[in-house]
């Protein structure tokens, strides 16, 4: 099965995806700091000119550190250049562990290979080459780019009310709720409707007012929905008051049975 | 499309994650989307090379026309990815088809927008034209997936330009210093750059295509919410199998631990069959009895004997030669003749040091092959002088630290294994059979052991013998040794007996002529050796 993540596991027993990212993004990541230094040299430049000889000298130095190390510091220091960090990349080692300062050193001297013969033209051809869009430097140092996706969470307010699910739910499917709860303006509403209609037999299961049973077939697809983003909402940490609140129900379904 | 078919994993990603899957497209199926390029534009891009004078017009017209030699590689990715890949023959058949659908605005206006690849597919695969597909491809764009194909395209533009210049340099580079071209002359070679835009054209062509494709199957995911849909059904149908699903969440980790449970038992069973292997002293046991006390005071006295001994009291004396002297000394005499006249071995060093690394070099070749060659001294006389005596070498004298010299037996050994079982001295009983079984195997039947052998090395070795008789009294021999040695355990009066009757029988009641072999089973005629 394709995947653009790579599943790492950790000595506790613990999976997780690492996303190594692909060549466009890095481009634009190297492009952003490469302006970034550019910027600071021509700064550095109208400073240091009115230096005379000295400050020619002292210009030359500059530029050989910030073109050497530059990523390193960046790398070792924040995990990542400002370019990165700006399209939410990240060096780490292959097994997800913070990078250092050797491997980072080791990826940044061998740009100098990835760059050959032009502009990282090498580099380029070693990430279409390679399965996890490494580039020779990335390679030699055992080092990954990958993607860091912020997770979104949406305001409180959006989210209704907290509910336990009626069935327990294991990982995949916690986080298929979840992500059905925080795509509802992506998601149109027949197309919800739909989704939520797979789980009809395991909703019905749940408390609440199930005696409406005579509605109509689209307010039934409504509550269907606002159900399954209620047990979303409880997955989302929004559970104070569920316990209560499902006691409640619970009893309120006691005395009408 | 039945979600259940998908080849990659669903999942809601963002849009350069989106970009990188359709990459991995491109190179799951790379082989097939290259031979199709092939075949659908390297008869255009000749045919170009023969019509223009200047061939760089062929590789314009060929990039003018990408739009078109896309649609077969969209063909291809659209099916792959729900798990029927077509083949090369099929595609190029269904080609024509797909090539007239909407192709004047697609080589005109639409030509130079910056998200073609990202649009390709509503055209291509939903079929919309007019305003539905402008409102398709709003909807389509939004989230951040506009820009990053926006990105794709101009990044993929100038890597195309990157990749063309980039092997015109290579091949620069690579020209021989005699040759010498001139930029002017370079650029002037039109058919070179036609064929290098072309390469590099190859060989982005479909990554370009697939990754926009993936950019538009990651919108369609999350807009319609296949991920969700795949779950959702699997859920349902655990729910409606319903009773079971309460110890779905508990199974995993129950599996694991029986498995960690079988993993564990299979080391401690693996580890029990080691003990033969292990090495054993035959020095004076520590845990003799009738030794002192070891007070604290006795302790503190050998500690300050410990401590005043030699490993304590080293002194190093490192001399260092007193430089300013030196100089002092040298300045009062001779001012300049020395900086202007080096010695004149140092001149001859200066001028023969290649011919000294040389010599030095040779020595050590030399000191190198006669160490391999005395290092390898007995396989080397084995393979010289195969099939004559090969035991060249005296017969080992000590084992386990065991003297295992014939002389150092008692006359009679089971006799003398006898006494010191009736004085109570068990242990040394059961250590003379074994070191006298040792002892007589090695001197009287083929038996080679290295120095450092084991007692399972020893009865590993004697196994290769051959001889079941002897084999089979000398593991049990080895396994009361070892318990008597290790774990204090003194075997039986009747096993002590067995051993003491099974020695007799084997090495002693055969004389000492008995070298070839010991099959057939002597009669227990009482010893030889009167004592």
């Amino acid at each position: 099965m394709l995947d653009t993540a790579v599943a790492i596991e950790t000595p506790e027993g613990i999976d997780f995806d690492l996303v190594p990212s692909g060549p466009i993004a890095r481009v634009l990541a190297y492009l952003a700091d490469l302006l970034i230094r550019g910027v600071v040299m021509i700064a550095l430049s109208i400073f240091l000119g009115l230096l005379g000889d000295f400050g020619g000298g002292l210009y030359l130095v500059f530029y050989f550190f910030l073109e050497w190390l530059y990523p390193v510091v960046f790398e070792v220091t924040r995990g990542a250049t400002p370019g990165k960090m700006w399209l939410d990349l990240k060096v780490v080692h292959d097994d997800g562990t913070p990078v250092t300062l050797s491997s980072s050193l080791l990826r940044n001297l061998l740009r100098t290979a990835d760059f050959l013969p032009l502009f990282y033209a090498t580099g380029l051809i070693s990430m279409l080459c390679n399965d996890q869009f490494k580039r020779l430097g990335d390679i030699a140092a055992g080092t990954l780019v990958v993607r860091i996706s912020k997770p979104r969470q949406p305001a409180r307010q959006e989210l209704p009310p907290p509910s336990l699910s009626p069935v327990p739910l294991n990982q995949a499917e916690q986080a298929a709720v979840i992500q059905f709860t925080l795509r509802h303006d992506v998601l149109s509403k027949p197309r919800q409707a739909e989704l939520a209609g797979i789980l009809e037999s395991m909703l019905l299961g749940m408390p609440g007012d199930t005696q409406s049973v005579t509605s109509s077939t689209e307010e039934a697809d409504q509550k269907n929905v606002f159900k399954l983003r209620q047990i979303g909402a409880y997955l989302l940490g929004n559970n104070q008051g569920a316990n209560a609140q499902n006691q409640t129900a619970q009893s309120s379904e006691a005395t009408s049975s | 499309m039945n979600p259940a078919n998908i080849v990659f994993r669903l999942r809601s990603r963002d849009p350069h994650e989106a970009v990188d899957l359709g990459f991995k497209f491109a190179r799951r199926w790379w082989p097939l989307l290259v031979k199709l390029w092939i075949c659908v534009t390297l008869l255009p891009f000749i045919l170009g090379l023969l019509i223009f004078d200047n061939s760089v017009w062929a590789l314009v017209l060929l990039w003018w026309w990408l739009p078109i030699w896309e649609r077969p590689q969209l063909y291809v990715l659209s099916r792959a990815v729900f798990g029927e890949v077509p083949s090369l023959k099929q595609t190029l058949r269904a080609f024509p088809g797909m090539l007239w659908k909407q192709i004047l605005p697609s080589l005109t206006w639409r030509r130079l927008s910056p998200s073609r690849s990202f649009d390709l597919p509503v055209q291509q695969l939903e079929g919309l034209t007019g305003r539905p597909r402008t409102m398709r491809l709003s909807v389509l764009h939004r989230d951040g997936a506009g820009s990053v194909a926006f990105w794709l395209t101009i990044v993929g533009a100038s890597v195309a330009i990157l990749l063309m210049c980039g092997q015109v340099l290579l091949l620069y580079m690579l020209l021989p210093d005699t040759v010498t071209l001139s930029w002017k002359t370079l650029f002037d070679i039109d058919l070179l750059w036609a064929v290098t835009g072309y390469l590099s054209l190859s060989l982005l062509g479909p990554f370009y295509v697939a990754g926009g494709f993936g950019l538009y199957l990651n919108r369609r995911v999350l807009l319609e919410g296949w991920d969700l849909e795949l779950v959702f059904r699997q859920l349902a149908e655990r729910c409606s199998r319903g009773g079971e699903h309460s110890a779905v969440s508990t199974k995993p980790s129950r599996m694991s631990s029986g498995g960690m449970a079988a993993l564990m038992l299979a080391i401690c069973l693996f580890a029990s069959g080691y003990p033969d292997l292990s090495w054993a002293e035959t020095g004076t046991d520590a845990a003799d009895d009738g030794q002192e006390l070891y007070t604290p005071e006795k302790a503190q006295d050998d500690i300050q004997q410990i401590l005043s001994g030699p490993e304590f009291r080293r002194k190093d004396v490192t001399r260092v030669p007193k430089l300013w002297k030196d100089w002092l000394e040298s300045d009062t005499g001779n001012d300049e003749g020395d900086i202007a006249a080096p010695p004149d071995w140092i001149l001859w060093l200066g001028q023969n040091l290649a011919k000294v690394f040389q010599a030095a070099a040779w020595i050590a070749i030399i000191l190198v092959i006669l160490y391999v060659l005395y290092r390898h001294r007995d396989a080397l006389l084995a393979a010289v002088s195969r099939g004559s005596v090969v035991r060249a070498r005296p017969a080992l004298t000590r084992v386990m630290n065991m003297d295992i010299r014939e002389i150092s037996l008692p006359e009679s050994v089971s006799k003398a294994a006898q006494t010191l079982w009736q004085q109570k001295k068990c242990r040394e009983a059961i250590a003379l059979l074994y070191r006298a079984s040792l002892s007589r195997l090695v001197n009287r039947f083929p038996l080679r052991l290295s120095p450092g052998a084991t007692e399972g090395d020893c009865l590993q070795e004697v196994r290769r013998l051959n001889k079941e008789e002897i084999s089979s009294y000398f593991a049990k021999l080895t396994r009361s040794w070892q318990a008597v040695a290790y774990a204090h355990h003194i075997p039986s009066q009747t096993d002590f007996q067995e051993l003491c009757q099974g020695w007799v029988s084997l090495f002693e009641s055969g004389g000492l002529e008995n070298v070839g072999g010991v099959d057939s089973k002597a009669p227990e005629t009482g010893e030889p050796h009167a004592s």
